[in-house]
Protein backbone atom coordinates (compact mmCIF):
# COMPACT_ATOMS: atom_id res chain seq x y z
CA UNK A 1 0.00 0.00 0.00
CA UNK A 2 1.18 3.52 -0.76
CA UNK A 3 2.05 5.69 2.19
CA UNK A 4 3.65 8.98 3.11
CA UNK A 5 6.84 8.34 1.15
CA UNK A 6 5.06 7.74 -2.17
CA UNK A 7 2.90 10.73 -1.39
CA UNK A 8 5.89 13.05 -1.06
CA UNK A 9 7.32 11.77 -4.34
CA UNK A 10 4.05 12.18 -6.20
CA UNK A 11 3.51 15.61 -4.70
CA UNK A 12 7.01 16.72 -5.68
CA UNK A 13 6.47 15.50 -9.25
CA UNK A 14 3.11 17.26 -9.56
CA UNK A 15 4.51 20.49 -8.12
CA UNK A 16 7.55 20.39 -10.42
CA UNK A 17 5.33 19.96 -13.48
CA UNK A 18 3.16 22.87 -12.33
CA UNK A 19 6.16 25.15 -11.78
CA UNK A 20 7.56 24.20 -15.18
CA UNK A 21 4.33 25.15 -16.98
CA UNK A 22 4.10 28.36 -14.93
CA UNK A 23 7.60 29.26 -16.12
CA UNK A 24 6.62 28.36 -19.67
CA UNK A 25 3.53 30.56 -19.67
CA UNK A 26 5.55 33.50 -18.33
CA UNK A 27 8.34 33.14 -20.88
CA UNK A 28 6.43 32.05 -23.95
CA UNK A 29 4.84 34.84 -25.98
CA UNK A 30 4.04 35.71 -29.57
CA UNK A 31 7.56 37.17 -29.91
CA UNK A 32 9.14 33.86 -28.93
CA UNK A 33 10.73 32.41 -25.82
CA UNK A 34 12.55 34.55 -23.27
CA UNK A 35 12.17 36.57 -20.10
CA UNK A 36 10.04 39.60 -21.03
CA UNK A 37 10.49 43.18 -19.85
CA UNK A 38 9.23 44.15 -16.39
CA UNK A 39 5.73 45.42 -17.18
CA UNK A 40 4.90 42.43 -19.35
CA UNK A 41 6.57 40.05 -16.91
CA UNK A 42 4.31 41.32 -14.14
CA UNK A 43 1.22 41.00 -16.30
CA UNK A 44 2.11 37.50 -17.43
CA UNK A 45 2.91 36.37 -13.91
CA UNK A 46 -0.41 37.68 -12.61
CA UNK A 47 -2.16 35.96 -15.46
CA UNK A 48 -0.35 32.66 -14.93
CA UNK A 49 -1.10 32.90 -11.20
CA UNK A 50 -4.82 33.40 -11.91
CA UNK A 51 -4.74 30.48 -14.34
CA UNK A 52 -2.90 28.18 -11.96
CA UNK A 53 -5.12 29.08 -9.00
CA UNK A 54 -8.40 28.85 -10.90
CA UNK A 55 -7.34 25.62 -12.64
CA UNK A 56 -6.24 23.96 -9.41
CA UNK A 57 -9.38 25.12 -7.58
CA UNK A 58 -11.75 23.94 -10.31
CA UNK A 59 -9.98 20.58 -10.41
CA UNK A 60 -10.16 20.16 -6.63
CA UNK A 61 -13.86 21.05 -6.71
CA UNK A 62 -14.31 18.59 -9.59
CA UNK A 63 -12.75 15.76 -7.57
CA UNK A 64 -15.05 16.55 -4.65
CA UNK A 65 -18.22 16.77 -6.76
CA UNK A 66 -17.41 13.59 -8.66
CA UNK A 67 -16.55 11.66 -5.53
CA UNK A 68 -19.44 12.79 -3.35
CA UNK A 69 -22.05 12.30 -6.06
CA UNK A 70 -20.32 9.07 -7.23
CA UNK A 71 -20.69 10.58 -10.69
CA UNK A 72 -17.74 10.67 -13.12
CA UNK A 73 -19.50 13.39 -15.17
CA UNK A 74 -19.84 15.92 -12.37
CA UNK A 75 -17.88 19.14 -12.72
CA UNK A 76 -18.37 22.69 -11.40
CA UNK A 77 -19.49 23.87 -14.83
CA UNK A 78 -21.92 21.07 -15.68
CA UNK A 79 -23.40 21.11 -12.18
CA UNK A 80 -24.32 24.79 -12.55
CA UNK A 81 -21.99 25.73 -9.72
CA UNK A 82 -19.96 28.11 -11.94
CA UNK A 83 -23.08 29.73 -13.41
CA UNK A 84 -24.38 30.35 -9.91
CA UNK A 85 -21.12 32.10 -9.04
CA UNK A 86 -21.28 34.23 -12.22
CA UNK A 87 -24.84 35.13 -11.38
CA UNK A 88 -23.74 36.37 -7.95
CA UNK A 89 -21.00 38.46 -9.53
CA UNK A 90 -23.34 39.86 -12.18
CA UNK A 91 -25.82 40.79 -9.45
CA UNK A 92 -23.11 42.71 -7.59
CA UNK A 93 -22.14 44.48 -10.82
CA UNK A 94 -25.81 45.23 -11.42
CA UNK A 95 -25.84 47.16 -8.15
CA UNK A 96 -22.76 49.02 -9.30
CA UNK A 97 -20.32 47.47 -6.85
CA UNK A 98 -16.84 47.43 -8.37
CA UNK A 99 -15.07 44.09 -8.62
CA UNK A 100 -12.60 44.13 -5.81
CA UNK A 101 -11.86 42.62 -2.42
CA UNK A 102 -13.32 39.75 -0.53
CA UNK A 103 -16.99 40.49 -1.26
CA UNK A 104 -16.90 38.97 -4.74
CA UNK A 105 -15.47 35.53 -4.01
CA UNK A 106 -17.70 35.24 -0.93
CA UNK A 107 -20.88 36.17 -2.82
CA UNK A 108 -19.87 33.90 -5.67
CA UNK A 109 -19.30 31.04 -3.23
CA UNK A 110 -22.69 31.48 -1.57
CA UNK A 111 -24.50 31.65 -4.92
CA UNK A 112 -22.61 28.59 -6.08
CA UNK A 113 -23.71 26.63 -2.98
CA UNK A 114 -27.34 27.65 -3.51
CA UNK A 115 -27.22 26.66 -7.17
CA UNK A 116 -25.79 23.21 -6.44
CA UNK A 117 -28.47 22.74 -3.77
CA UNK A 118 -31.15 23.67 -6.32
CA UNK A 119 -29.71 21.37 -8.99
CA UNK A 120 -29.60 18.42 -6.59
CA UNK A 121 -33.10 19.17 -5.35
CA UNK A 122 -34.42 19.20 -8.93
CA UNK A 123 -32.52 16.02 -9.78
CA UNK A 124 -34.35 14.20 -6.98
CA UNK A 125 -33.29 11.91 -4.21
CA UNK A 126 -32.00 9.07 -6.35
CA UNK A 127 -28.98 11.18 -7.42
CA UNK A 128 -28.92 9.37 -10.75
CA UNK A 129 -26.06 10.34 -13.04
CA UNK A 130 -28.20 11.61 -15.88
CA UNK A 131 -30.71 13.47 -13.73
CA UNK A 132 -27.98 15.48 -12.07
CA UNK A 133 -26.36 16.48 -15.36
CA UNK A 134 -29.71 17.29 -17.01
CA UNK A 135 -30.91 19.46 -14.18
CA UNK A 136 -27.47 21.09 -14.12
CA UNK A 137 -27.83 21.92 -17.81
CA UNK A 138 -31.31 23.35 -17.32
CA UNK A 139 -30.22 25.50 -14.38
CA UNK A 140 -27.17 26.60 -16.40
CA UNK A 141 -29.39 27.83 -19.25
CA UNK A 142 -31.64 29.67 -16.88
CA UNK A 143 -28.82 31.36 -14.98
CA UNK A 144 -26.95 32.36 -18.15
CA UNK A 145 -30.10 34.02 -19.41
CA UNK A 146 -30.61 35.71 -16.04
CA UNK A 147 -27.03 36.99 -16.08
CA UNK A 148 -27.40 38.48 -19.57
CA UNK A 149 -30.67 40.03 -18.51
CA UNK A 150 -29.03 41.62 -15.46
CA UNK A 151 -26.02 42.97 -17.28
CA UNK A 152 -28.13 44.36 -20.11
CA UNK A 153 -28.95 47.15 -17.67
CA UNK A 154 -25.32 48.17 -17.47
CA UNK A 155 -24.30 49.09 -20.99
CA UNK A 156 -20.83 50.29 -19.97
CA UNK A 157 -19.70 46.96 -18.54
CA UNK A 158 -21.75 44.77 -20.84
CA UNK A 159 -18.91 43.49 -23.00
CA UNK A 160 -16.44 42.97 -20.22
CA UNK A 161 -19.04 40.87 -18.40
CA UNK A 162 -19.93 38.88 -21.52
CA UNK A 163 -16.23 38.21 -21.88
CA UNK A 164 -16.11 37.21 -18.22
CA UNK A 165 -18.90 34.70 -18.85
CA UNK A 166 -16.73 33.05 -21.48
CA UNK A 167 -13.74 32.77 -19.15
CA UNK A 168 -11.10 35.43 -18.88
CA UNK A 169 -7.79 35.37 -17.03
CA UNK A 170 -7.05 39.07 -17.55
CA UNK A 171 -7.89 39.98 -13.95
CA UNK A 172 -5.37 42.45 -12.48
CA UNK A 173 -6.96 43.75 -9.26
CA UNK A 174 -4.63 42.34 -6.62
CA UNK A 175 -7.11 42.62 -3.74
CA UNK A 176 -9.61 40.45 -5.63
CA UNK A 177 -6.95 37.99 -6.74
CA UNK A 178 -5.42 37.54 -3.30
CA UNK A 179 -8.80 37.15 -1.57
CA UNK A 180 -9.88 34.56 -4.13
CA UNK A 181 -6.62 32.63 -4.04
CA UNK A 182 -6.69 32.46 -0.24
CA UNK A 183 -10.30 31.23 -0.18
CA UNK A 184 -9.66 28.71 -2.95
CA UNK A 185 -6.51 27.42 -1.27
CA UNK A 186 -8.18 27.14 2.14
CA UNK A 187 -11.16 25.28 0.67
CA UNK A 188 -9.00 22.93 -1.36
CA UNK A 189 -6.77 22.16 1.63
CA UNK A 190 -9.87 21.45 3.68
CA UNK A 191 -11.09 18.99 1.02
CA UNK A 192 -7.64 17.39 1.01
CA UNK A 193 -7.79 17.06 4.80
CA UNK A 194 -11.14 15.25 4.32
CA UNK A 195 -9.67 12.88 1.72
CA UNK A 196 -10.47 9.67 3.56
CA UNK A 197 -14.04 10.81 4.07
CA UNK A 198 -14.24 11.47 0.33
CA UNK A 199 -13.05 7.92 -0.31
CA UNK A 200 -15.76 6.58 1.96
CA UNK A 201 -18.40 8.77 0.27
CA UNK A 202 -17.31 7.48 -3.16
CA UNK A 203 -18.48 4.04 -2.06
CA UNK A 204 -22.05 5.36 -2.02
CA UNK A 205 -24.57 6.12 0.69
CA UNK A 206 -25.04 2.67 2.21
CA UNK A 207 -21.42 1.53 2.10
CA UNK A 208 -20.15 4.86 3.44
CA UNK A 209 -22.40 4.35 6.44
CA UNK A 210 -20.93 0.96 7.17
CA UNK A 211 -17.51 2.65 7.04
CA UNK A 212 -18.63 4.91 9.87
CA UNK A 213 -19.05 8.02 7.79
CA UNK A 214 -22.14 10.13 8.43
CA UNK A 215 -23.17 10.32 4.77
CA UNK A 216 -25.56 13.24 4.99
CA UNK A 217 -23.30 15.44 7.07
CA UNK A 218 -20.06 14.63 5.27
CA UNK A 219 -21.47 15.02 1.76
CA UNK A 220 -23.03 18.33 2.74
CA UNK A 221 -19.69 19.58 4.09
CA UNK A 222 -17.79 18.45 0.99
CA UNK A 223 -20.35 19.94 -1.42
CA UNK A 224 -20.26 23.28 0.40
CA UNK A 225 -16.45 23.32 0.39
CA UNK A 226 -16.36 22.45 -3.33
CA UNK A 227 -18.87 25.20 -4.13
CA UNK A 228 -16.99 27.82 -2.12
CA UNK A 229 -13.80 26.85 -3.95
CA UNK A 230 -15.63 27.10 -7.28
CA UNK A 231 -16.95 30.55 -6.36
CA UNK A 232 -13.44 31.76 -5.58
CA UNK A 233 -12.10 30.37 -8.86
CA UNK A 234 -14.92 31.93 -10.86
CA UNK A 235 -14.41 35.38 -9.33
CA UNK A 236 -10.93 35.61 -10.86
CA UNK A 237 -11.48 33.67 -14.05
CA UNK A 238 -15.15 33.78 -15.07
CA UNK A 239 -16.84 30.61 -16.32
CA UNK A 240 -14.23 28.14 -17.41
CA UNK A 241 -15.81 24.81 -18.19
CA UNK A 242 -14.54 21.24 -18.17
CA UNK A 243 -11.28 21.79 -16.26
CA UNK A 244 -12.97 20.24 -13.23
CA UNK A 245 -14.03 17.32 -15.41
CA UNK A 246 -10.82 16.68 -17.34
CA UNK A 247 -8.19 17.21 -14.65
CA UNK A 248 -9.48 14.54 -12.20
CA UNK A 249 -9.87 11.97 -14.97
CA UNK A 250 -6.36 12.60 -16.28
CA UNK A 251 -4.94 12.52 -12.75
CA UNK A 252 -6.75 9.24 -11.98
CA UNK A 253 -4.68 7.56 -14.70
CA UNK A 254 -1.57 8.31 -12.62
CA UNK A 255 -2.79 8.03 -9.04
CA UNK A 256 -5.89 5.85 -8.97
CA UNK A 257 -8.95 7.02 -7.08
CA UNK A 258 -7.62 7.44 -3.52
CA UNK A 259 -8.45 11.10 -2.84
CA UNK A 260 -5.29 11.59 -0.78
CA UNK A 261 -3.27 11.18 -3.97
CA UNK A 262 -5.89 12.20 -6.48
CA UNK A 263 -6.67 15.64 -5.04
CA UNK A 264 -3.18 17.18 -5.14
CA UNK A 265 -2.34 15.64 -8.51
CA UNK A 266 -5.67 16.80 -9.96
CA UNK A 267 -5.06 20.30 -8.67
CA UNK A 268 -1.67 20.37 -10.37
CA UNK A 269 -3.18 18.90 -13.57
CA UNK A 270 -5.96 21.51 -13.52
CA UNK A 271 -3.45 24.32 -13.08
CA UNK A 272 -1.35 22.99 -15.96
CA UNK A 273 -4.36 22.48 -18.23
CA UNK A 274 -5.65 25.98 -17.66
CA UNK A 275 -2.26 27.66 -18.07
CA UNK A 276 -1.68 25.76 -21.32
CA UNK A 277 -5.20 26.55 -22.58
CA UNK A 278 -4.55 30.19 -21.82
CA UNK A 279 -1.27 30.11 -23.73
CA UNK A 280 -3.22 28.81 -26.71
CA UNK A 281 -5.99 31.37 -26.19
CA UNK A 282 -3.48 34.25 -26.16
CA UNK A 283 -1.27 33.17 -29.03
CA UNK A 284 -3.34 31.14 -31.49
CA UNK A 285 -4.93 34.14 -33.25
CA UNK A 286 -2.51 36.82 -32.06
CA UNK A 287 -3.14 39.76 -31.69
CA UNK A 288 -6.77 38.71 -31.30
CA UNK A 289 -7.31 36.91 -27.98
CA UNK A 290 -9.79 34.02 -27.68
CA UNK A 291 -11.68 33.69 -24.35
CA UNK A 292 -9.92 30.84 -22.56
CA UNK A 293 -13.29 29.21 -21.76
CA UNK A 294 -13.70 28.63 -25.48
CA UNK A 295 -10.44 26.70 -25.62
CA UNK A 296 -11.29 24.55 -22.58
CA UNK A 297 -14.78 23.86 -23.93
CA UNK A 298 -13.35 22.74 -27.27
CA UNK A 299 -11.15 20.27 -25.43
CA UNK A 300 -13.67 19.44 -22.73
CA UNK A 301 -16.83 18.73 -24.68
CA UNK A 302 -15.32 15.78 -26.62
CA UNK A 303 -13.76 14.62 -23.36
CA UNK A 304 -17.19 14.71 -21.73
CA UNK A 305 -18.62 12.53 -24.51
CA UNK A 306 -15.75 10.10 -24.12
CA UNK A 307 -16.37 9.73 -20.37
CA UNK A 308 -20.11 9.54 -20.97
CA UNK A 309 -19.77 6.65 -23.40
CA UNK A 310 -17.30 4.73 -21.28
CA UNK B 1 -25.97 -9.57 21.10
CA UNK B 2 -28.84 -7.65 19.59
CA UNK B 3 -32.30 -6.90 20.96
CA UNK B 4 -35.08 -5.45 18.83
CA UNK B 5 -37.64 -3.58 20.91
CA UNK B 6 -40.85 -2.89 19.05
CA UNK B 7 -38.65 -1.69 16.20
CA UNK B 8 -40.22 0.02 13.15
CA UNK B 9 -38.37 1.66 10.27
CA UNK B 10 -38.88 2.70 6.66
CA UNK B 11 -39.44 5.52 4.21
CA UNK B 12 -42.87 7.05 3.64
CA UNK B 13 -42.91 5.45 0.23
CA UNK B 14 -41.24 2.06 -0.05
CA UNK B 15 -40.84 -0.91 2.21
CA UNK B 16 -41.52 -0.59 5.89
CA UNK B 17 -40.81 -2.95 8.75
CA UNK B 18 -43.08 -2.82 11.75
CA UNK B 19 -43.12 -3.72 15.41
CA UNK B 20 -40.19 -6.10 15.51
CA UNK B 21 -39.35 -7.49 18.92
CA UNK B 22 -36.82 -10.27 19.23
CA UNK B 23 -33.54 -11.19 20.81
CA UNK B 24 -30.59 -12.51 18.82
CA UNK B 25 -27.65 -14.37 20.39
CA UNK B 26 -23.96 -13.84 19.72
CA UNK B 27 -21.91 -16.31 17.71
CA UNK B 28 -24.73 -17.55 15.53
CA UNK B 29 -25.74 -17.27 11.92
CA UNK B 30 -29.28 -16.01 11.52
CA UNK B 31 -30.97 -16.49 8.18
CA UNK B 32 -33.40 -13.70 7.40
CA UNK B 33 -35.92 -15.26 5.05
CA UNK B 34 -39.26 -14.32 3.61
CA UNK B 35 -41.00 -13.73 0.30
CA UNK B 36 -40.12 -10.88 -2.08
CA UNK B 37 -41.08 -7.47 -0.71
CA UNK B 38 -41.18 -8.76 2.86
CA UNK B 39 -38.68 -6.06 3.82
CA UNK B 40 -35.52 -8.16 4.27
CA UNK B 41 -33.12 -5.58 2.82
CA UNK B 42 -34.97 -2.78 4.62
CA UNK B 43 -34.54 -4.60 7.91
CA UNK B 44 -30.78 -5.07 7.41
CA UNK B 45 -30.27 -1.50 6.26
CA UNK B 46 -32.33 -0.13 9.14
CA UNK B 47 -29.93 -1.78 11.58
CA UNK B 48 -27.09 0.41 10.25
CA UNK B 49 -29.50 3.40 10.23
CA UNK B 50 -29.51 3.62 6.45
CA UNK B 51 -33.32 3.60 6.63
CA UNK B 52 -35.06 6.11 8.92
CA UNK B 53 -36.25 4.86 12.30
CA UNK B 54 -39.96 5.19 13.01
CA UNK B 55 -40.34 3.91 16.54
CA UNK B 56 -38.81 1.54 19.06
CA UNK B 57 -35.14 0.73 18.91
CA UNK B 58 -32.31 -1.77 18.71
CA UNK B 59 -30.04 -2.48 21.66
CA UNK B 60 -26.52 -3.69 20.91
CA UNK B 61 -24.17 -4.40 23.85
CA UNK B 62 -26.53 -2.45 26.09
CA UNK B 63 -26.57 0.64 23.85
CA UNK B 64 -29.55 1.94 21.95
CA UNK B 65 -28.15 2.28 18.41
CA UNK B 66 -30.10 5.49 17.82
CA UNK B 67 -27.80 7.27 20.27
CA UNK B 68 -24.49 5.96 18.91
CA UNK B 69 -22.43 8.14 16.56
CA UNK B 70 -21.94 6.88 13.01
CA UNK B 71 -18.43 5.80 13.83
CA UNK B 72 -19.41 4.02 17.07
CA UNK B 73 -22.12 2.12 15.24
CA UNK B 74 -19.73 1.20 12.41
CA UNK B 75 -17.36 -0.33 14.97
CA UNK B 76 -20.12 -2.66 16.12
CA UNK B 77 -21.96 -3.59 12.93
CA UNK B 78 -20.88 -4.23 9.33
CA UNK B 79 -23.07 -4.49 6.28
CA UNK B 80 -22.50 -5.79 2.76
CA UNK B 81 -25.04 -5.05 0.01
CA UNK B 82 -26.01 -7.76 -2.48
CA UNK B 83 -24.34 -5.95 -5.31
CA UNK B 84 -22.22 -2.88 -5.83
CA UNK B 85 -21.25 -0.81 -8.83
CA UNK B 86 -18.36 1.42 -7.82
CA UNK B 87 -18.27 4.63 -9.85
CA UNK B 88 -14.48 4.86 -9.67
CA UNK B 89 -11.55 2.51 -9.89
CA UNK B 90 -10.46 1.73 -6.37
CA UNK B 91 -8.03 -1.18 -6.18
CA UNK B 92 -8.93 -4.20 -4.05
CA UNK B 93 -6.18 -3.16 -1.65
CA UNK B 94 -7.60 0.36 -1.30
CA UNK B 95 -11.14 -0.96 -0.98
CA UNK B 96 -10.34 -3.45 1.78
CA UNK B 97 -8.18 -0.88 3.58
CA UNK B 98 -11.20 1.45 3.67
CA UNK B 99 -12.68 -0.91 6.26
CA UNK B 100 -9.97 0.29 8.65
CA UNK B 101 -11.30 3.84 8.30
CA UNK B 102 -14.12 2.79 10.61
CA UNK B 103 -11.52 1.98 13.27
CA UNK B 104 -8.81 4.58 12.69
CA UNK B 105 -9.55 7.89 11.03
CA UNK B 106 -6.01 9.27 10.98
CA UNK B 107 -4.87 10.60 7.60
CA UNK B 108 -2.50 7.67 6.98
CA UNK B 109 -3.06 4.02 7.85
CA UNK B 110 -1.06 2.66 10.76
CA UNK B 111 1.08 -0.47 10.62
CA UNK B 112 -1.77 -2.39 12.23
CA UNK B 113 -4.24 -1.13 9.62
CA UNK B 114 -1.94 -2.33 6.85
CA UNK B 115 -1.37 -5.73 8.47
CA UNK B 116 -5.06 -6.32 9.06
CA UNK B 117 -5.79 -5.36 5.47
CA UNK B 118 -3.28 -7.85 4.11
CA UNK B 119 -4.54 -10.59 6.43
CA UNK B 120 -8.10 -10.05 5.23
CA UNK B 121 -7.02 -10.08 1.59
CA UNK B 122 -5.16 -13.35 2.08
CA UNK B 123 -8.01 -14.91 4.08
CA UNK B 124 -10.45 -14.15 1.26
CA UNK B 125 -8.08 -15.39 -1.42
CA UNK B 126 -7.76 -12.03 -3.15
CA UNK B 127 -3.94 -11.71 -3.30
CA UNK B 128 -3.79 -12.30 -7.03
CA UNK B 129 -6.23 -9.46 -7.78
CA UNK B 130 -5.21 -7.04 -5.07
CA UNK B 131 -4.04 -4.38 -7.53
CA UNK B 132 -7.05 -4.74 -9.83
CA UNK B 133 -9.98 -2.35 -9.75
CA UNK B 134 -12.93 -3.62 -7.71
CA UNK B 135 -15.26 -2.39 -10.47
CA UNK B 136 -13.76 -4.89 -12.91
CA UNK B 137 -14.10 -7.97 -10.72
CA UNK B 138 -16.70 -10.73 -11.01
CA UNK B 139 -19.71 -10.72 -8.68
CA UNK B 140 -18.13 -13.45 -6.59
CA UNK B 141 -14.90 -11.53 -6.19
CA UNK B 142 -16.83 -8.37 -5.32
CA UNK B 143 -18.58 -10.26 -2.51
CA UNK B 144 -15.20 -11.51 -1.32
CA UNK B 145 -13.93 -7.91 -1.33
CA UNK B 146 -16.88 -6.81 0.76
CA UNK B 147 -16.31 -9.62 3.25
CA UNK B 148 -12.58 -8.83 3.32
CA UNK B 149 -13.37 -5.18 4.07
CA UNK B 150 -15.62 -6.34 6.91
CA UNK B 151 -12.89 -8.69 8.18
CA UNK B 152 -10.44 -5.80 8.22
CA UNK B 153 -12.99 -3.78 10.20
CA UNK B 154 -13.38 -6.67 12.62
CA UNK B 155 -16.87 -5.99 14.00
CA UNK B 156 -18.75 -8.57 16.06
CA UNK B 157 -21.95 -8.28 14.07
CA UNK B 158 -22.04 -8.77 10.31
CA UNK B 159 -25.07 -8.24 8.07
CA UNK B 160 -24.97 -9.74 4.57
CA UNK B 161 -27.67 -8.97 2.04
CA UNK B 162 -28.08 -11.91 -0.33
CA UNK B 163 -24.37 -12.45 -0.67
CA UNK B 164 -24.88 -15.49 -2.91
CA UNK B 165 -27.34 -13.87 -5.31
CA UNK B 166 -24.95 -13.87 -8.27
CA UNK B 167 -22.62 -16.71 -7.33
CA UNK B 168 -22.49 -20.16 -8.92
CA UNK B 169 -22.72 -23.22 -6.70
CA UNK B 170 -18.96 -23.61 -6.23
CA UNK B 171 -18.39 -19.97 -5.33
CA UNK B 172 -21.40 -20.11 -3.05
CA UNK B 173 -20.03 -23.08 -1.18
CA UNK B 174 -16.67 -21.39 -0.93
CA UNK B 175 -18.21 -18.12 0.29
CA UNK B 176 -20.35 -19.69 3.00
CA UNK B 177 -17.32 -21.77 4.03
CA UNK B 178 -15.53 -18.53 4.82
CA UNK B 179 -18.56 -17.25 6.71
CA UNK B 180 -18.70 -20.42 8.83
CA UNK B 181 -14.98 -20.09 9.51
CA UNK B 182 -15.47 -16.52 10.74
CA UNK B 183 -18.31 -17.66 12.96
CA UNK B 184 -16.43 -20.62 14.43
CA UNK B 185 -12.95 -19.12 14.78
CA UNK B 186 -13.72 -15.49 15.58
CA UNK B 187 -17.20 -15.96 17.10
CA UNK B 188 -18.74 -13.42 14.73
CA UNK B 189 -22.53 -13.14 14.57
CA UNK B 190 -24.27 -12.95 11.23
CA UNK B 191 -27.65 -11.95 9.92
CA UNK B 192 -27.84 -13.05 6.30
CA UNK B 193 -30.73 -12.72 3.87
CA UNK B 194 -31.17 -15.73 1.62
CA UNK B 195 -33.10 -16.28 -1.55
CA UNK B 196 -32.00 -19.87 -1.80
CA UNK B 197 -33.50 -21.75 1.13
CA UNK B 198 -31.08 -24.65 0.61
CA UNK B 199 -28.15 -22.35 1.33
CA UNK B 200 -29.99 -21.11 4.38
CA UNK B 201 -30.64 -24.64 5.66
CA UNK B 202 -26.98 -25.47 5.08
CA UNK B 203 -25.40 -22.47 6.72
CA UNK B 204 -27.74 -20.93 9.28
CA UNK B 205 -28.26 -21.80 12.95
CA UNK B 206 -31.52 -19.94 13.32
CA UNK B 207 -34.16 -18.43 11.06
CA UNK B 208 -35.89 -15.08 11.24
CA UNK B 209 -39.13 -15.40 9.30
CA UNK B 210 -40.17 -12.05 7.86
CA UNK B 211 -43.55 -11.50 6.29
CA UNK B 212 -45.05 -8.20 5.17
CA UNK B 213 -42.60 -6.20 7.24
CA UNK B 214 -43.19 -8.13 10.44
CA UNK B 215 -41.25 -10.92 12.11
CA UNK B 216 -43.57 -13.93 12.10
CA UNK B 217 -41.21 -16.01 14.22
CA UNK B 218 -37.60 -16.77 15.09
CA UNK B 219 -36.97 -20.51 14.83
CA UNK B 220 -34.07 -22.90 15.31
CA UNK B 221 -32.92 -24.82 12.26
CA UNK B 222 -34.56 -28.08 13.53
CA UNK B 223 -37.87 -26.31 13.96
CA UNK B 224 -38.04 -25.40 10.29
CA UNK B 225 -40.46 -27.74 8.57
CA UNK B 226 -42.55 -27.89 5.42
CA UNK B 227 -45.45 -26.18 7.08
CA UNK B 228 -43.52 -23.12 8.33
CA UNK B 229 -41.89 -22.56 4.95
CA UNK B 230 -45.05 -23.18 2.94
CA UNK B 231 -47.08 -20.75 4.98
CA UNK B 232 -44.28 -18.15 4.96
CA UNK B 233 -43.99 -18.16 1.19
CA UNK B 234 -47.65 -18.92 0.43
CA UNK B 235 -46.82 -21.85 -1.81
CA UNK B 236 -46.49 -25.55 -1.21
CA UNK B 237 -42.92 -26.61 -0.44
CA UNK B 238 -41.53 -29.97 0.48
CA UNK B 239 -38.37 -30.75 2.42
CA UNK B 240 -36.26 -33.78 1.52
CA UNK B 241 -34.03 -35.35 4.16
CA UNK B 242 -30.65 -36.83 3.34
CA UNK B 243 -28.37 -38.99 5.41
CA UNK B 244 -26.44 -36.95 7.99
CA UNK B 245 -29.49 -34.79 8.64
CA UNK B 246 -28.92 -32.52 5.67
CA UNK B 247 -32.07 -31.16 4.11
CA UNK B 248 -33.16 -29.55 0.87
CA UNK B 249 -36.28 -27.61 -0.07
CA UNK B 250 -38.18 -28.24 -3.29
CA UNK B 251 -41.23 -26.44 -4.65
CA UNK B 252 -44.17 -28.54 -5.81
CA UNK B 253 -44.95 -27.80 -9.43
CA UNK B 254 -48.41 -28.81 -10.61
CA UNK B 255 -47.42 -31.08 -13.52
Amino acid sequence: MRGKKDFMLILAGAAAAGVFVFFLSVCLGHEGFGIPEDAILRLRMTRALCGAAAGAALAAAGVAYQTVLANPLADPYLLGSSSGAVFGIAALSFFGISRAGVLFPVTAGICSCLTVAAVLKIAGRSFSKKNIILSGVAVNFFLSAAVIFLISFRKKEFFSLIYFMMGDLGETRMSLISASVIIAAAGSLFLFYKSRFLNALAAGKTLSRQLGCDWKKESLIALIAASVVTGAAVSVSGTIGFIGLMAPHIARKFTGSDARFLLPVSASTGAILLMLSDLAAKNLLFPQEIPVGVVTAMLGAPFFLWIYRK
Amino acid sequence: MMIFENFSAGYDRGFVIRGISCRLDAGKIYALIGPNAAGKTTMLRSIIRDVPLRSGGIIIDGNDTAYLTSSELAKKVSYAPSEMHPAFDYSVLEFVAMGRFAVNRAFWETEEDINRTHEAIIAMGLESVRRRSVAQLSSGQKQSCLLAQIMAKDTDIILLDEPAAHLDIAHRTDFFGKVLEMKNNARKSFIITFHDLNDALNAADEFILLKEGEVAAVKKRDEINEETLSSLYGTELSICEFSGGRRAVLPLLGH
